[in-house]
């Protein structure tokens, strides 16, 4: 695996003025990825990450964006050693949700279940790669280098998991935990509100990989609080709330997704 | 613009027009819904019902019916669709009468 030690000097590089709170929030997900989760091993969610830059020069998906059914071709990904830490299934997800966004489906999900995968690992897998990747854009948009990933903590993962009548099960492939399931441990999920929408909901089934999803949502687009708030500009920002809004319906129609 | 090798010209205007900054607060907006997008399509997400009422139509006018991911929401129907068109214009205030309190 292609991983060094936790950097302590994330962006210093940059010829642009990088917020510290962009800095604190990339820095302690490298920490939390590096980390055990509850389906993953911090070596193995590290594969996950690194899949994630890998997969945007892999061959076999050029090819197939090429085709006309994403299932058109009838080859698998040739594991590297890192591919080999998390399986096929779980590099071959991996790569259609960073090169082929457009085009997912129920299958991705049904045949990561069918290979062996839990709900868990799916989902924390979804989230540390789309964590991985926000990171990553946000570099490359600054036309920076990425930032190399940490050295794992060893420990196995820690097999925690939700009770299954705290889930709401078939509004998405994966189970959520239910709009007013933030209670408990997980008190802090919907920032204190009742309840919550589905992109909230998305990773809940894994409480970590939300509250990853927060510390990063905090610093490149809004707080839960000001998301709603769309009169308001947000704070220490140097665009406004529009031009937000725009870049994000760009982006969106780009991977054309309809969400 | 998906063109990679047009980066460092748009990065030279955006610095030129809004300021360094800005354009650092617009590539984290970039990276935001890069990952938005990906977790909402690889979960199978359905828009929340207060949000797909209000923008019914919208979705045809943009053209986005025909995404592939459009599938992941359920059509809503013609009745729900046009009574969403109607309110429209009250928009803002209709999002907060819809949604759940307290909802995010």
């Amino acid at each position: 695996m292609r991983a060094e030690a936790a950097p302590s000097f994330f962006l210093n590089d940059s010829p642009y003025p990088i917020r510290e709170g962009v800095l604190e929030a990339y820095r302690e997900l490298w920490q939390r990825f590096s980390q055990p989760g509850d389906s993953w091993s911090g070596a193995q969610r590290l594969a996950i990450a690194q899949e994630t830059r890998d997969a945007r020069n892999c061959d076999l998906c050029i090819r197939r964006k090429q085709q006309l059914s994403p299932y058109g071709l009838d080859e698998s990904h040739v594991l590297t050693e890192t591919g080999e830490l998390i399986g096929a299934t779980a590099v071959d997800s991996i790569h259609r949700i960073v090169t082929d966004p457009a085009r997912l489906s129920r299958r991705m999900v049904e045949d990561a279940r069918s290979s062996g995968l839990s709900d868990e690992q799916i989902v924390e897998m979804i989230g540390v790669a789309c964590v991985t990747m926000a990171v990553d854009e946000h570099y490359r948009a600054l036309g920076l280098d990425l930032e190399p990933l940490p050295e794992p903590v060893p420990g196995p993962p820690s097999g925690r998991r939700l009770s299954e009548d705290r889930l709401e099960v078939g509004t998405a492939y994966v189970p959520m935990l239910a709009r007013d399931g933030a209670v408990g441990e997980e008190a802090d999920l919907w920032s204190g509100r009742r309840t919550a929408i589905h992109i909230l909901r998305a990773l809940s089934l894994i409480p970590d990989a939300l509250r990853d999803l927060t510390i990063l949502s905090n610093e490149q687009y809004l707080t839960l609080e000001e998301a709603p708030a769309f009169a308001l500009q947000p704070k220490g920002r140097a665009i406004d709330r529009l031009q937000m809004e725009l870049l994000a319906t760009r982006v969106s129609q780009v991977n054309e997704c309809f969400y | 613009m998906t063109d990679p090798d047009q980066l460092p010209e748009a990065r030279a205007a955006v610095v030129d027009r809004l300021g360094e900054a800005a354009l650092v607060d617009a590539a984290g907006v970039i990276g935001a819904f890069q990952r938005m997008n990906r977790l909402a399509d690889a979960t199978g997400l359905p828009v929340d019902k207060p949000l797909a009422v209000l923008t019914a139509g919208l979705d045809d006018e943009l053209g986005i019916q025909g995404f592939y991911t459009a599938q992941h929401s359920k059509r809503l129907p013609w009745v729900v669709r046009k009574l969403g068109q109607m309110m429209r214009p009250f928009g803002s205030v209709m999002m907060k009468v819809l949604a759940p309190k307290n909802d995010v």
